[in-house]
This record gives structure tokens, sequence and C-alpha cells, in this order.
């Protein structure tokens, strides 16, 4: 034992006197009577080894910068230790394989090659197409963590007031004005419903592709902080001659149930909801207060817009549910399952419980007190107004209803398709959007990648469902009875069939579909048609997006 | 004694920042004079409760109500317009504002963590 302390005492010794021969080599190092300093040492790391994937905690958290201090999501200090990218890599490969929901899709590359962390992540993810040739996965993202782990707010969010109705992400891009909130700074500007958006602080906001552009773009349109001044080039509705403004970001307080009101259709009362958004807490307080409203006035049947509803709280979803179909249709039932990779049949990827979202028929605590009793206007059909932006937790209400075999009828044009959700985890200060779960309802269905569509839809994409085929309408306010969408729910509440009327409008979507497809034999990689198709669509709005920007 | 000296020194700042709250139940209470300083110290306390958070509030808020509620902000951009997590399983943030003698108390719901305001007026109201 006296040797061995000894031979440490002699160990320690000849490592700090190595470590300082190091550090004064290193200090030495700018000296001009130095000898050239050794080749550095060969990277060392991990070794691919194909379809060989050791646990992801191995790799979790090694960074090739690590964050230091306070985690302000956890409270805790950042687990973060020094490693290297290709360590981050391997922490990407082997999480994708625990958790991704096609996790066998993805073909297995060699993490040293293939790009930074983030062009190897995008590599991550099946590579499969739909029936309908779109991609399979269109949701695969990575953040700052900074930026969506940690940022809260009360509703309200640095804006304009505008929400936007984005026809086609990419060139040749179509941006449009769905509705501003009232005393917004886009109601100051007069921008109204239908205006286009087509330059954004000098950038062209419908062709420039460069990645500056799209970051400008991004910047002007979804300002950061309250008292951003950005300029933007509009075409307002009915006019052919595009003005120049300049708004100023304020916070805004998003009101999720905009427009509720009574509709007399045919001696009978029809109710009509425009839902903006799941995505904040007072959704629920304001859904609360409106079926309190239907239910008192006694309404026969229920028009929801959600086709600019993205999604959102999963439960208050789940709670609307209840309260348009009422506790004999929902009771015992199940609104959504949410069913993760054949890795994780009873917990999900964090280990927890997986149990069914039944049909809440009491608040969840978000805006209305917790237990509270839901209203319910006790239905077995509804109307929902759709298009691409018609989303995620919104799409999961119209399945979550079929599921019960309440009818859903469909007005509109195709949803986005996305019965996917996250756990995104932070690694290193990225966050990390890989499809973990599908939603299924209560029959087990819930395979509507392509999105639900109207059953007399033109090309037949989708999942489709009783409806009618229509094209958003811009030409008229929201909760106007002429806007077509909400004409076209009135006229089938009235006649139980589509109004002939509808039909050449699905015409046209159809031929918007084929123009949008990524296909590079598409129509659309002919300038000319390109070209055409954009002055036609300066005057006929709709139709689905198809790409991710 | 010196040791004592420093460390109260030392501790003195952090409890005037944090200036923990009465343990006396306070009553219901709004702001009464809301401003633009108001709601920074607000968006501050919050914060700091959070451990650092970056907060968002509107300029009304705890205007007309003792609760503020806090949802995870969505990203938006050309490629998520509405936001990515469209399926979320997220909680919201609940907080109660209340008086208490003289001060005006910031609590945490879900933490039961509290905090007296520094040169915020509020007024009890009836709820």
């Amino acid at each position: 034992m006296a040797v061995g302390h000894r031979l440490s005492i002699h160990a320690f010794t000849g490592i700090l006197t190595a470590c300082m021969a190091l550090i004064l080599t290193a200090c030495a190092g700018g000296s001009s009577n130095s000898a050239p300093p050794p080749p550095p040492p060969a990277a060392t790391g991990p070794v691919w080894q194909q379809g060989v994937f050791e646990p992801s905690d191995k790799y979790a958290n090694k960074c090739e910068t690590p964050r230091t201090g306070i985690n302000p999501a956890t409270n805790q200090p950042y687990p973060d230790v020094k490693g290297s990218e290709l360590e981050e890599k391997f922490w990407q490969r082997s999480y994708s394989n625990e958790t991704y929901l096609w996790y066998n899709e993805i073909q297995d590359r060699d993490p040293a090659t293939g790009g930074d962390r983030l062009a190897y992540f995008d590599t991550l993810k099946t590579t499969a197409t739909t029936a309908s040739g779109n991609p399979k996965d269109k949701f695969h993202f990575t953040e700052d963590t900074a930026k969506v782990q940690q940022r809260i707010s009360s509703g309200a969010s640095a804006g304009y007031g505008i929400h936007y109705a984005i026809i086609a992400r990419r060139p040749p891009r179509k941006i449009l004005v769905a509705f501003v909130e009232p005393n917004s700074p886009a109601a100051d500007q007069g921008v109204a419903r239908g205006a286009e958006i087509l330059e954004v602080d000098g950038v062209d906001a419908v062709n420039d592709s460069s990645q500056a552009g799209v970051d400008k773009l991004n910047a002007g349109l979804f300002p950061d902080a309250a008292g951003e001044s950005h300029s933007f080039k509009i075409l307002d509705p009915g006019s052919t001659t595009p003005r120049t403004i300049t708004m100023t970001s304020a916070i805004v307080t998003e009101v999720p149930v905009n427009i509720l009101k009574t509709l007399d259709v045919g001696g009978n009362k029809v109710g009509y909801l425009h839902l903006s958004t799941f995505f904040t807490s007072s959704t629920e307080q304001g859904l609360f207060d409106a079926f309190t409203t239907l239910a008192n006035t006694g309404i026969s049947d229920l028009i929801v817009d959600l086709r600019y509803n993205g999604g959102g709280f999963l439960d208050i979803s789940s709670e609307m549910a209840f309260m348009i179909a009422g506790q004999a249709q929902t009771g015992g039932k199940t609104f959504e399952t949410l069913q993760y990779n054949d890795k994780h049949t009873t917990t999900d990827i964090n280990g927890n419980p997986i149990t069914p979202t039944p049909f809440y028929n009491t608040a969840r605590g978000f805006s209305v007190p917790r237990g509270t009793a839901l209203p319910s206007v006790n239905l077995n059909r509804v109307f929902i107004l759709t298009t691409s932006g018609t989303c995620s937790a919104s799409e999961a209400l119209i399945n979550g209803l079929r599921g019960i075999d309440v009818e859903v009828v469909l007005i509109g044009t195709l949803t986005c398709g996305k019965p996917y959700g996250f756990i995104p985890p932070d690694n290193c200060g990225i966050t990390y959007f890989t499809i973990q779960f599908k939603g299924v309802n209560d029959k087990g269905f819930g395979d509507y990648t392509d999105g639900f569509a109207a059953q007399n839809a033109a090309d037949g994409v989708g999942e489709l469902i009783p409806g009618c085929e229509v094209s958003d309408d811009f030409t008229h306010a929201l909760g106007d009875p002429a806007e077509t969408q909400l004409a076209t729910a009135i006229s089938y509440i009235q006649t139980g069939s589509c109004p002939t009327s509808a039909r050449p409008f699905a015409q046209k979507l159809h031929a918007e579909r084929s123009l949008h497809a990524d296909d590079p034999a598409s129509l659309f990689s002919n300038p000319r048609v390109r070209n055409a198709w954009l002055l036609r669509h300066s005057l006929l709005a709709g139709g689905p997006q198809r790409g991710e920007e | 004694m010196r040791i004592r000296l420093v460390t109260t020194l030392l501790l003195w700042p952090l409890a005037a920042c944090t200036s923990l709250a009465p343990t006396r139940p306070g009553e219901p209470a709004v702001l009464s004079r809301p401003s633009k300083a108001t709601t920074e110290k607000l968006s501050q306390a919050v914060s700091q409760m959070l451990g650092g958070r970056d907060v968002m509030l509107a300029p009304d808020v705890l205007t007309s109500s003792p609760e503020l509620i806090l949802d995870p902000r969505p990203q938006r951009s050309l490629a998520t317009p509405a936001g990515i997590m469209g399926r979320s399983q997220a909680r919201p943030d609940h907080f109660a504002l209340s008086k208490t003698g003289r001060h005006c108390i910031l609590t945490h719901k879900e933490s039961g963590k509290s905090i007296s305001l520094k040169g915020v007026a509020c007024e009890v109201v009836s709820e």
C-alpha cells in the first residue's frame, strides 16, 4: 500500500510535470524560436457499425459546445459536457432508432459523413411516400431550444394582428391575410382579409428563394418582439395597385373564439363558430362560453370554422368534441389514443403509461376551473370548414368525432394531414422534432397522412368523408353567410347535398393540386404554365399547400 | 463573526430581490395602476419564479382578473405558420395576484412559490 502510495505520488508528479510542460509549450507556441507544433492527434470518437445502435443515453448531452448555467425550462443546471459534433450525431441516430415512429424505414448512414448535425438529422426520416405520392413524413424539424422550450406567454404574441393563409409556401409563394385582430397594428393600417403580401422589407415574398430572403421574410412576417418596424408591399382585395405600408409590431392577444353567431336557416337555428387556435389556454374558456350560449339557444346544426386552426392542446380538442356531441354519444368512448413505435407499446418514449384520451366532459383546468361540467349541444352531425391550414388537434377533432359515428360534414379543401406528434427532446441546445406518435380514434383509425377531404374531391386525394369540396373565399368576411364555404354549408343543411356551384370550384382545385405536386414532371416545372397559373391566381385564391420551407 | 457578516451581506440583495411573500393568505387582487413598467416587473417576477424563462405578457394582464395563465409560445415561420406542436400535451402555468396588507403577492399555483411585487400597486377584488 505504501509503495503504491509512493508510486501514485510519482505518477501524479509526472502527470503534473507533463501538464506544466504542455502548458508552457502551448504558451510558447507563438515564439519564433519554438519548434513546429506536432500534428494534432487523430480524431477519436464512436465508430459507426451499420445496424448496430447503442443506447442514446450513452451520447446524450455530449456537446461540441456545451451550455453552462441553469436551464430555465427545468430550473436545473444544463447537463451538457464537452463532447463533439460526431457524438451529437450518434445521439440523433440512436434516439431516432429508439423513438421515431417509422424507425425501421430510416436508411442507416455513418454519422461521420453526411454534413453537419442539422444536415445529418434531415436524413433520419422515412423517404416513403403516401398513395398520392406525397412524402409520408412532412414534419421533421429542429429548433433552437432557447426559442421553443423556454418561451411562454399570456396568450399574447408580438405581431401585427394578422393571421396568414399561406396558400403556397415555396416560390411562387402566395401569402394572404386570412383575418385581422381588431385594434391591432394591421387593423390600424386598414389591412383586411384577402390582402396579398407581395414584399417584406424589400424582399420579394412571392419569388425570393434564397435563404437570406426567407430569413428576412420570416423576421418581418413573424417578429420576435414588440416595437419592430417592417415595411410591406400589399395588394388589397379588389385592388390592382399595390401599396406599401410600415407596420410596427405590438403585443397582440389572440381571441380564439372570435366569431360566434346564430343563423336562421329555413326557420332553424344554426350555430356558426370560428375557432382560430387550440394553442392558448383561453381557448377552453372561449369554448365554454360559446357552447353555453349555443346550448341555451337550442341550435339544430353547428358549423365550426377551423380553416386556419393549426391545432394546439389536444385536451381542449377533446373537450370541444364533447361539447358538440354530448354525454350520450361520448360516454366511455376514446377521443384519441397515441400509438408509438413497436418499442413503446405500453409506455411512451419517456416511460409514462400510454392512456387513451377520453372525451372530457369536465374542464381540464386550462382557463376554466378543473372539474367544471362542460355544456353540450348534443348533436350527431357537425359541419367543419377546412383548408390546408386545418391541422393536427383540429384534425383530431374530426377524427375523434368520426370514431364515435358523429357525422362530420367537411366543407372546404384538403386538411393538412397531421395525425402525428412529438415529445421533442433537447440535446446540446437543439430541440429535435421527429415524429414519435400517431393519434387514432375510438375505432383505431388514424391513417390520414394526406389529410381529410370531401367525398366529391376532384382528385380523390385524402381520407374522403361526407361534404363538399369548396375553395376558400377571400372576397367575403368570415362568418358572412355569403362567404362560399359558409354558404355551401348552409345550402347542404337545407338540401342534404352539395350545391351544384361547388363542383366547378372543385375542378379548379384539382388543377391547382396537379401544379403543386412535388413532381419533376409536374406542369409546374414549365415556366409558362407557372406564370399562367400565377396570373390566374391573382384573382383566384385557395387550394392546398404542398411544401415546406 | 466576519463570515456571518459576509454571508449576510451576500444574502441581503437576494432577499431584497425575491422578497418572499408573507405567509398569511391574501385576498384576490388586480393591478390598480397598470403601466409598461408594471408589466415589466411582472414579467421579471414570473421569469424569476420559472427559473429565468422568456416571458411575454399582454399589457392588460391582471387588470380585470386576478389570474394569469401562461402557455408555451409557439415559434411560427413560413414553414410552420401555425407552430409545430399541434398536438400538445403541455400544461399551462397559473399565477394568482393577491393582496395582504400593503403587499401585492404573485403566487405560482403549480409550485406554490410566491413573490411580493415591489413598486406595484394592486387592489382587492371580489370574485
